[in-house]
């Protein structure tokens, strides 16, 4: 009987979480049906299916509109960032999670402090330091911005990989004669290597949609990246009312997410959350 | 090997990182319209302006609080809600949890796009959804002047929640399952087993959640910027501090004044914010760790 009742209370609960679900799906496929419409079926007839699917959409929004350009820049700019990003901090956060030296829990904290500093705060300084370095309006600009940015979360998650490891791994491999370097190359790097991996998927998805900076550091549209491009593209619609090829742009900018997000939720998921169990 | 490790990472976050941050606050100091060198150093001025800026105050500053406040209060309860029901054995859990989550995914100005649509007056997804289920008289103008605050923060929260509902899931699903059992046995309800036994379990985690949200709360900026009114500029019902701060250095359609000591100081005022929220939220949360 308990057993019952319990049943019949997760009913309302349950179908709230469908509902939830099922109109965010809703949502996503009326888009993606949309963008397959000419501009006047769209405004005509909101719920039928497209009597043609118009894949020359697809293909207007990527060369007239400018799409291609931006989905290389952005490829362009979240591999290297994402490269450079977790290279950088691994080697950072391995050497402050396992090695004893004067300054470590001092410098520690120093990483981990940028974390509370809003991107607002250093905006406006850091733009006119990158304008007098001539790194403005250009990807390599972008590139170290996104990089020195993400250093704080990125050095954050691995240290806490790191300090979670046991000190016989180490100690086995000095007895062996492995010098520290060497140890790092052949013995932690390799057991490290889910905290490698979440943090380049992690900082590849974040780099893939951010907007504020793209925004403050390219003006020169053929430099912007998918988040920005996408946003001038809806500006633009103002004047040019091509509403479907706008919901062309959005469907490429969801997919590789999408796809990213198949592969690897399990991943993404615990890159986010590990920041907030650990603390 | 140590200082070699280091290096990179220390070069790069003390030059484009801690350098402009220490830098904010010198410039927040100075009169500075950005197009020339000289700045007119002129105290604490930019400060004493923001405490008379009558639409600082009046707009910007409320719209901040209600981001962070009602909405913490909508994202919470529903992230609770969510997890609490995902957290039972329910079919295609992994399924609903990534719906849930996929908007943390996605570009902000994506999300403008398609919620643009979803909130459009006459041919958009809620109002026509409303009069194929006949519930036409409901229909409203989403994007009004009256309604646009709402219906955007109803946004934000729809973004939000899937992340924070992840990371209660999964401390959720850390409890061991005898205290369910247990409590269960003793003839406990669902609801009771949730809040007396379940939240106080993921006590740590949830505090740690609202630390998350409140410096995210304040930072919220893409969807707010992109969500363009009349004029081209964004509605003065959106603009929070970072919207602000943002008008304010750089301009935009119909606005923007190119002050960069005075954007600047906005900018420490965020800094300001977020490490009250910090102490706050640690002060609150005093209270005994419970071990398991």
């Amino acid at each position: 009987m308990i057993r019952a009742r319990l049943k019949l209370q997760r009913i309302p609960g349950r179908i709230f979480v469908y509902l939830w679900c099922g109109f965010s799906l809703f949502a996503l496929c009326w888009i993606l049906l949309a963008s397959l419409k000419t501009n006047q079926e769209f405004f005509s007839a909101v719920w039928d299916f497209p009597r043609h699917p118009q894949f020359g959409n697809y293909l207007k929004v990527l060369t007239i509109y400018n799409m291609g350009t931006y989905f290389i820049n952005s490829m362009i700019v979240a591999t290297i960032s994402v490269a450079v990003t977790v290279t950088v901090s691994a080697l950072a956060s391995y050497v402050l999670a396992r090695v004893e030296f004067r300054f470590n829990r001092i410098l520690a904290r120093f990483f981990v402090f940028g974390l509370g500093i809003p991107v607002q705060l250093i905006l406006i300084p850091l733009y006119f330091l990158l304008l007098g370095l001539r790194l403005v309006d250009r990807l390599s600009g972008l590139i170290l911005v996104y990089i020195s940015l993400s250093l704080p979360f990125t050095i954050f998650l691995m240290m806490g990989f790191f300090r979670s490891l046991p000190h016989e791994l180490e100690e086995a491999a000095l007895i062996d004669g492995c010098t520290p370097t060497r140890t790092f190359f052949l013995i932690m790097l390799p057991v490290g290597q889910p905290a490698v991996i979440t943090s380049l998927i992690f900082n590849f998805v974040d780099f893939w949609k951010e907007f504020i900076l793209v925004l403050t550091f390219i003006t020169d549209k053929s430099k912007a990246t998918l988040a920005l491009g996408l946003y001038k593209i809806m500006e633009g619609m103002t004047y040019t009312g091509d509403w479907v090829s706008l919901f062309a742009g959005f469907v490429l900018v969801i997919v590789p997410s999408f796809i990213v997000y198949l592969f690897f939720s399990r991943r993404i998921v615990e890159g986010l959350t590990m920041g907030a169990l650990k603390g | 090997m140590t200082i070699a490790f280091l290096l990179p990472a220390f070069l790069l976050y003390s030059l484009l990182f801690i350098y402009p941050a220490l830098r904010a606050f010198y410039v927040s100091m100075n009169d500075w319209s950005g197009f020339t060198p000289a700045m007119r150093f002129v105290g604490l001025a930019n400060f004493v302006e923001l405490l008379h800026d009558a639409y600082f105050w009046r707009n910007v500053i409320p719209t901040t609080l209600k981001i962070i406040f009602i909405g913490g209060v909508m994202v919470f309860a529903l992230a609770f809600l969510l997890s609490g029901i995902l957290s039972t054995r329910l079919k295609g859990k992994a399924f609903f949890r990534g719906i849930l989550f996929f908007p943390s995914l996605v570009s902000q100005v994506a999300i403008a796009i398609l919620w643009g649509f979803i909130y459009n007056t006459r041919w958009g997804l809620l109002n026509s959804l409303l009069r194929l289920v006949g519930l036409g008289r409901y229909q409203q103008t989403w994007t009004s002047a009256d309604n646009l605050f709402g219906a955007v923060l109803f946004v934000l929260v729809w973004m939000n929640v899937g992340f924070y509902c992840v990371i209660l899931l999964a401390a959720l699903d850390r409890i061991p399952p005898d205290f369910n059992d247990a409590a269960k046995v003793e003839g406990a309800g669902e609801l009771v087993i949730f809040f007396r036994i379940k939240i106080p379990l993921i006590w740590d985690v949830l505090v740690n959640s609202l630390v998350l949200w409140g410096i995210s709360a304040v930072k919220t900026f893409g969807l707010l910027y992109v969500w363009t009114g009349a004029g081209g500029s964004t509605p003065v019902q959106l603009q929070n501090l970072a919207v602000y701060m943002y008008i304010t250095a750089f301009g935009r359609k119909g606005g923007g004044s190119y002050r960069m000591g005075y954007a600047t100081s906005l900018g420490v005022f965020m800094f300001l914010m977020i490490a009250a929220l910090y102490l706050l939220i640690s002060l609150i949360n005093r209270k005994e760790r419970i071990e398991y």
